[in-house]
C-alpha cells in the first residue's frame, strides 16, 4: 500500500514537472520566434519606408512628375521590397503573440503559487500556440514562408503532457 | 530596375534561418524575391526545430523563462501609409 502510494506520488510528481517544464520551454521557444517575427518586421520596415521615401522624392522630382505607386517605384528604379498594407497586417499578430507569451507566462506562475487551474495554464500556452500559428499565415501572406511542421511538432508535445 | 545592395540584419539572418522550412516554402519565397529570399534559398533549414530541440532537452528554471521574456520579444509599430512616400 505504501508502495503503492509513493509510487502515485512520484507518478503526480513527474506528471507536474513534464507539464510545467514544457509549458516553460514552449513558452521561450514561443517568444524565441516572436522575438525573431519582431525584428524581421522591423528590418523589412525600415527597408520599406526608405524605399517609399525615396520613390516619393524621385517621382515628385521627374520631368513632368509622376504619382507614386508601387508601379511608379519600380519604374523609376527604386521597387518597394514589401507591400507596406500586407506587412502592416503582420504587426497585429507579432504583437498579440507577444502579449499571448506574457499572459501565459503569468498564469503559468499563478498556477505555481496555487492561484489559478492547471487548465488556465492549458488555456493560455493554447491561446499562445494559436497566436503563433496565426502569425504564421500572416508573415506566409507577407511573402515570407514558414514551415508549419516544427511548430505542429511542437504543438504535438505540448498536447500530449498538458 | 537595376540590381541593389540589400542590407540584411543578423537578427533577420537568423529569423530566416529559423524560419526557413520546407524545399518548396524554399521556391515559394525565391520566386516572389525580397531581402531575405536569397538567405531562404540558402539556408534551407527549418528552424522551429530548435524549439523542438529545446523541448527535448534539459530543464529550464523560471528564472530563465523570465529573462528569456525580459530580454526578447516585443511590440512592433505598422508603417503610417498617410506619409509613406513622404510630404
Amino acid at each position: 500500500m505504501r508502495k503503492a502510494v509513493f509510487l502515485l506520488a512520484f507518478a503526480i510528481l513527474l506528471s507536474g514537472c513534464t507539464f510545467d517544464g514544457t509549458a516553460k520551454k514552449v513558452l521561450v521557444g514561443a517568444n524565441d520566434v516572436q522575438d525573431g517575427a519582431k525584428k524581421a518586421f522591423d528590418d523589412a520596415k525600415a527597408q520599406t519606408e526608405a524605399a517609399g521615401k525615396a520613390c516619393g522624392t524621385a517621382a515628385r522630382a521627374a520631368v513632368p512628375p509622376v504619382t507614386p505607386s508601387p508601379e511608379a517605384c519600380a519604374a523609376l528604379g527604386i521597387p518597394i521590397p514589401y507591400d507596406p498594407e500586407k506587412l502592416n497586417k503582420l504587426a497585429g499578430p507579432i504583437n498579440a503573440t507577444y502579449e499571448a507569451i506574457r499572459a501565459a507566462e503569468s498564469v503559468r506562475l499563478a498556477w505555481k503559487k496555487g492561484e489559478a487551474g492547471k487548465s488556465d495554464v492549458i488555456a493560455k500556452v493554447t491561446l499562445g500556440l494559436d497566436a503563433i500559428s496565426r502569425l504564421i499565415t500572416a508573415a506566409n501572406d507577407v511573402g515570407i514562408n514558414i514551415d508549419r511542421a516544427p511548430l505542429d511538432e511542437v504543438i504535438r508535445k505540448w498536447e500530449s503532457v498538458k | 530596375m537595376g540590381e541593389r545592395e540589400v542590407k540584411i540584419t543578423k537578427s533577420v539572418l537568423k529569423f530566416a534561418l529559423a524560419l526557413a522550412g520546407s524545399p518548396m516554402g524554399i521556391a515559394a519565397i525565391t520566386s516572389l524575391g525580397g531581402p531575405v529570399a536569397g538567405l531562404l534559398a540558402k539556408w534551407g533549414t527549418a528552424p522551429l526545430s530548435n524549439v523542438v530541440d529545446l523541448i527535448d532537452g534539459d530543464e529550464i528554471t523560471d528564472e530563465a523563462v523570465a529573462e528569456a521574456l525580459a530580454s526578447k520579444g516585443g511590440r512592433v509599430t505598422p508603417i503610417d501609409l498617410s506619409t509613406f512616400y513622404g510630404e
